[in-house]
């Protein structure tokens, strides 16, 4: 039996008379795996991983001078494994580099101390395997100053590179998303509205297919 | 009756006569499954895109939000696009998009603040307060997101307010894009 150069696939030599029936099965099913990858690997990049992950309500009582992490509690969508309500982040497998991102939007609950400081910082950790225990943070944030017009509306976006396929909770294996603030309102705390979102998408694999 | 491979591909069984039939029932199957690749292939490398842009909206300090105008389709890969009957939108179909909105804010004395906002079928799923220094003639203003669309049509729009002294200010839209990242439902 000889093969094509390139994708290998089955035919009679010159000199041999053929098996028929048998030669024709063995072509169909070369054929036939090839195809079942490429399908594969096709289908991989349109059904792109995604994931948009939202607040069941308020979250109230961001004091002034500390940071705190927003808890995510509420799948929007999803088409790949996430965890939410497990930890403050939104965990996610599925080896790539992701763009993730934020929107936040939050208003003092009673006094405004005007031109005050507000930070949404947006983060990617992930547990590296060597050495164990290790977390590998990947950190961009947006600072905005608080005035007396309703609340402050903060996106926030980055790429990453996520190198793990494992769906854990922050601090013990995985890759997770992460958002959390701080701020100088001295005159009260913050709310943050519960229209928030976190997302992501896989942008691409971390090799080409 | 002949054998069938995973994806449907016929062959002759052991001691079946191979004939023209034969082949040809072969070729007719791996013709349609690579028709079938090309469509997928499609969706892999071209993505679903617009981008509008031009025009220019006047708003009044502290009101609602207004819905921003254009007057230019800079690019419309997939028909989202129709500036002379709806100037302030893209219409897309279901799926997840990444949505971009920029424009300059001019006309007021001082800013105190601009807030733009992605809009998908009247709710916002982006917002973003851009603080002015209280002196600007000019404030620049920009807002991402990624947004949800599930109706068979929805209007993708971007609309803006301001705070801050003398005015009305116009909103004068550089562009407002929008590329699908994926389908709602896996193909």
């Amino acid at each position: 039996m000889e093969t094509t150069a390139n994708q290998n696939l089955p035919y009679p030599e010159c000199v041999d008379p053929g098996a028929g029936a048998l030669d024709l099965q063995v072509l169909a099913e070369a054929i036939d795996a090839k195809l079942v990858t490429a399908f594969e690997n096709f289908r991989a990049v349109v059904n792109r991983p995604a994931f948009i992950v939202g607040l069941s309500a308020n979250q109230t009582g961001f004091a002034s001078g500390s940071t705190a992490d927003i808890v995510w509690d509420t799948k929007i969508w999803d088409s790949t494994t996430i965890g939410v309500g497990v930890g403050s982040g939104v965990t996610f497998g599925d080896p790539g580099y992701w763009m993730i991102g934020c929107w936040i939007s939050s208003v003092p609950s009673g006094g405004v101390t005007a031109n005050s400081k507000l930070l949404i910082r947006l983060s990617y950790r992930g547990d590296l395997y060597v050495p164990v225990g290790a977390v590998h943070t990947e950190s961009t944030a947006a600072a905005n100053f608080q005035s007396n017009t309703g609340g402050e509306d903060v996106v926030v976006t980055q790429l990453v590179r996520q190198e793990y396929d494992g769906v854990t909770s922050p601090g013990s294996g995985g890759g997770a998303v992460i958002v959390n603030l701080s701020h100088a309102n001295v005159a009260s705390t913050l709310t943050v509205n519960s229209t928030s979102l976190v997302w992501g998408f896989k942008v691409c694999n971390l090799e080409d297919m | 009756m002949p054998g069938m491979t995973s994806l449907g591909i016929p062959y002759p069984l052991q001691g079946e006569t191979v004939t023209a039939q034969s082949w040809e029932d072969l070729a007719v199957a791996v013709d349609g499954l690579m028709t079938s690749l090309d469509t997928i292939r499609d969706l892999a490398e071209d993505f679903d895109t617009a981008q509008i842009s031009g025009g220019s909206v006047v708003v009044a300090t502290g009101v609602t939000a207004t819905i921003a105008n254009y007057s230019t389709e800079s690019w419309d890969t997939a028909g989202w696009v129709d500036l002379g009957v709806s100037p302030n939108q893209i219409t897309v179909p279901p799926g997840l998009y990444f949505v971009n909105g920029y424009a300059f804010i001019s006309g007021g004395t001082t800013y105190t603040m601009a807030r733009l906002q992605i809009m998908v079928a009247g709710t916002p799923w982006a917002v973003r307060t851009t603080d002015g220094t209280g002196t600007a003639s000019l404030l620049l203003a920009s807002v991402h997101g990624f947004v949800m669309c599930t109706a068979a049509s929805t209007a993708l729009t971007l609309s803006g307010r301001w705070v801050g002294t003398g005015g009305p200010a116009t909103f004068s839209t550089a562009r407002f894009q929008a590329v699908k990242i994926r389908a709602l439902a896996n193909v």
